[in-house]
């Protein structure tokens, strides 16, 4: 009986598990963890050629300049396509109701390696505010 | 089909009850969710659907309104360019555009300098924009510059009308409201005239059917949308995944709010606007722990509306559907069982005494397990007498086996000696009579009570019962008491009391005669009082030893008390056969005796009386050979005498 019980419970977790499993790519954790390096200007692996990683430090200087902080960044990548997704969401300080959103757009090669990206300007977002 | 498989079958019938029961439950919910979930999905149909046509008739509106404007603003801005085309272009300043605007009641005038390489607002009634290169406008630089290359726009953008062109309803830097924003070449000038209106002063009335105030009602209303947002896909692409594209003038968002932001935006954007009308592409996410579904769907060309809906409706009914259906089965669980305690209360107070009785047979089996005895019970049969059941732990001892012994024939099971003493009492209990008997196996005695079954049927169901208990330990100490109530301690000796039985017996019997010896040893005081009480047991000890080697198998010797032994000689009244019987005694306990290196001399004086010829009672018999015991004494000791009545007279 003892033995049946068991086979039940453990059953039971996996469907459990299996419900609320979400796997998560290696590759998109690791580059969001590469992005927030490369925007904190710290050392980071060679996710990025340097002239890529440029593109990225101007973004960072321009956040510097806007006064954002507190970066958060999210990584999407749909296996239909040789793109990689960033958004990159960011607090004014000054101004609580702002928030800034950028979006970097990686171009993926052979081997999935990054052969280029395109980095958008940061974008004030008012909440309360609808259109921009 | 055997217990055990019977049980497991049962065991799995309620491990696949447990599974059915919990894929139930899941599978319910699941076809709630899914249900919810498409009639959710049915009212954002109908939403969207309200939403286009509310920004169509908005748009509709907008758009005759705006032809009224363009028209207005086409007007004023040839008679502005006339205007200024009097005046030196070195007075081409601020205060000369403030004029303008205030005559034209516009929202503001602005000029654009050509650069060759840039286009620049040189001078603005708005001081921000002073300065300001538009280079990175997008198709207003590209309009901007065919006016100055060609002399009018060829974009599909705006409305064009020779050097007369004006953007789309567009955003104006700093300033809230929608705009129109109108650019005229000047004529042999590098300069754009820019003239500009708040759509809020013409388009008050269509404000009023804002489609914005439509989505936030609709958003404030709903109880699973959080947000809805009408996105330009093309705007959106040229300002997210384009470099150096943020200053666009044309709007991302037509309408609503858009602040759930996600990684996952670009591509489904994209992915749904080359998708068929209506079609619609969707996914979950969580934001502090609540999740969320993001929905696209396809309006018109490069316009996609996206919808946020929480899962907190969802998530409730869940919830609820689980405590519905929980508390149902529990319910019914209930129900169910009070329904079969009702039904079946008959049968559970038979089986509560069925199992008190079984507990009981259990009990009882245990009880004469462990107790050394056993009990059959026999049924007579028409030719045989079978054993319906047998325990105990006397069974072993006559080699039968209780589970093999069932239902056999008794005259198997029991040995032949047991048949032998126990065949009487079984046909005597039979027979309705209680019997008892004795079996003596391997040094264990057990007393057989053999009994009738009270309540059975003599006539048809005769059945009795043997109950064999072990009483070799109590037979032992009744004998050992016996022998201790008869047998002198120190010598082993039958006791006076022995003896007195033993003459009164031989009196009873017919024919009887026999003679009496009483012995007093001579000298055995000295030994106690010299040698002390333990040589003096010692040497009575030896004493009644020689005694009893001097007897035959028909005499019979006692130790009387103190010093003094008796004996009886049956069957024998001859004087010389007795003399020379007594010679020998009285020389053998005068020899020496040794006892611990001790050697000590004794002798014995014996008084002799007969039966019948002296006395008829042991009294009688006795007193006279004690009366002849005295006489020896008297006459030197170590010497024996029969009894004479001349000795009462001496005496």
């Amino acid at each position: 009986m003892r033995k049946q019980i068991f086979l039940v419970f453990a059953l039971i977790v996996i469907v459990f598990i299996s419900m609320f499993y979400r796997n998560s790519e290696a590759l998109e954790s690791n580059l969001e963890n590469e992005i927030i390096k490369i925007l904190n200007h710290e050392n980071s692996v060679d996710y990025f050629t340097e002239k890529e990683r440029t593109k990225i430090r101007v973004l960072a200087d321009q956040t510097k300049v806007l006064g954002y902080s507190d970066l958060e960044v999210s990584v999407f990548q749909n296996p239909e396509e040789n793109k990689v997704y960033a958004l990159l969401e960011a607090k004014n300080p000054k101004d609580t109701k702002i928030k800034g959103v950028s979006y970097i757009t990686m171009y993926l090669g052979d081997n999935a390696k990054i052969e280029s990206i395109i980095v958008s300007e940061w974008v004030n977002i008012k909440p309360d505010k609808a259109n921009f | 089909m055997k217990p055990s498989i019977m049980n497991k079958v049962k065991t799995w019938i309620v491990v696949a009850m447990i599974f059915a029961m919990i894929f139930i439950i899941v599978a319910t919910v699941e076809i709630f969710d899914y249900m919810l979930s498409k009639q959710q999905n049915a009212e954002i149909d109908q939403l969207s659907q309200v939403i286009t046509n509310t920004i169509d008739n908005s748009i509709y509106a907008e758009e005759v309104i705006e032809s009224y404007l363009i028209q207005l603003l086409g007007i004023e801005i040839e008679e502005i360019i006339e205007h200024i085309n009097d005046i030196d272009q070195s007075k081409w300043d601020k205060e000369l555009l403030e004029n303008i605007m205030k005559d034209y009641k516009l929202s503001g005038v602005a000029l654009f300098v050509d650069q060759g390489n840039d286009i620049v607002i040189e001078n603005s009634t708005s001081e921000t924009e002073i300065g300001r290169s538009t280079k990175k406008w997008g198709f207003w630089y590209d309009a901007f510059r065919q006016l100055f290359d060609n002399g009018t726009v060829s974009l599909d953008r705006g409305f064009s009308d020779g050097a007369f062109w004006v953007g789309p309803r567009s955003l104006a830097y700093g300033q809230d409201g929608y705009y129109l924003f109108a650019y005229y070449k000047i004529p042999n000038k590098p300069y754009l005239l820019n003239i500009y209106v708040n759509d809020s002063k013409a388009f008050g009335l269509v404000k009023e059917n804002d489609p914005n105030k439509l989505l936030a009602k609709m958003t404030e209303i709903s109880t699973f949308i959080d947000e809805i947002s009408v996105v330009n896909v093309e705007a959106w692409n040229a300002r997210f995944t384009e470099s150096n594209r943020t200053n666009l003038q044309d709007f991302t968002i037509h309408y609503g709010k858009h602040t759930y932001f996600k990684a996952e935006d670009i591509y489904y954007l994209n992915k749904v606007n080359n998708m068929s009308q209506n079609e619609s592409m969707s996914f979950d996410f969580v934001v502090n722990g609540n999740e969320y579904t993001k929905m696209y769907k396809k309006v018109s060309k490069d316009t996609v509306m996206t919808f946020v809906m929480n899962h907190l409706e969802r998530r409730v009914l869940k919830q609820n559907m689980i405590y519905i259906i929980v508390g149902s089965l529990v319910f019914i669980g209930f129900l169910a069982f009070l329904i079969i305690t009702y039904f079946t209360s008959k049968y559970s107070d038979l089986l509560d005494i069925e199992r008190e009785r079984l507990f009981t047979a259990e009990e009882f089996k245990h009880t004469v397990r462990i107790l050394p005895s056993m009990i059959f019970r026999l049924k007579q049969l028409e030719s045989e007498i079978v054993v319906l059941y047998c325990e105990g732990k006397a069974l072993s001892e006559l080699d039968i086996i209780a589970e093999e012994s069932k239902n056999q024939s008794l005259e198997l099971i029991l040995p032949q000696d047991y048949l032998d003493v126990a065949w009487e009492a079984i046909e005597s209990a039979f027979a309705g009579n209680s019997k008892y008997f004795e079996y003596r196996k391997n040094n264990k005695i057990y007393n057989n009570m053999v009994t009738p079954v009270s309540g059975s049927s003599l006539s048809e169901n005769k059945e009795i019962i043997i109950f064999a208990n072990d009483v070799t330990r109590l037979r032992n100490s009744e004998e050992r008491a016996k022998h201790m109530a008869y047998h002198d301690s120190l010598t082993l000796l039958p006791n006076r009391h022995y003896f007195k039985e033993t003459i009164e017996d031989f009196i009873g019997s017919k024919e009887a005669s026999f003679t009496i010896c009483f012995i007093d040893l001579d000298g055995f005081k000295n030994v106690n009082d010299t040698s002390g009480h333990d040589m003096g047991d010692e040497l009575l000890k030896e004493v009644a030893h020689r005694i009893k080697k001097h007897l035959s198998d028909d005499d019979f010797a006692a130790r009387m008390g103190g010093d003094e032994f008796a004996i009886i000689y049956k069957g024998i009244l001859d004087r010389e056969i007795i003399a020379s019987k007594l010679i020998a005694l009285k020389n053998i306990l005068s020899e020496e005796y040794i006892i611990k290196e001790h050697y000590f001399k004794i002798s014995a004086s014996i008084g002799v009386s007969q039966y019948p010829v002296d006395g008829l009672d042991y009294t009688t018999l006795l007193k006279k050979a004690d009366i002849a015991l005295y006489d020896v004494k008297y006459s030197g000791k170590n010497n024996f005498a029969f009894y004479m009545e001349k000795f009462d007279a001496e005496q």
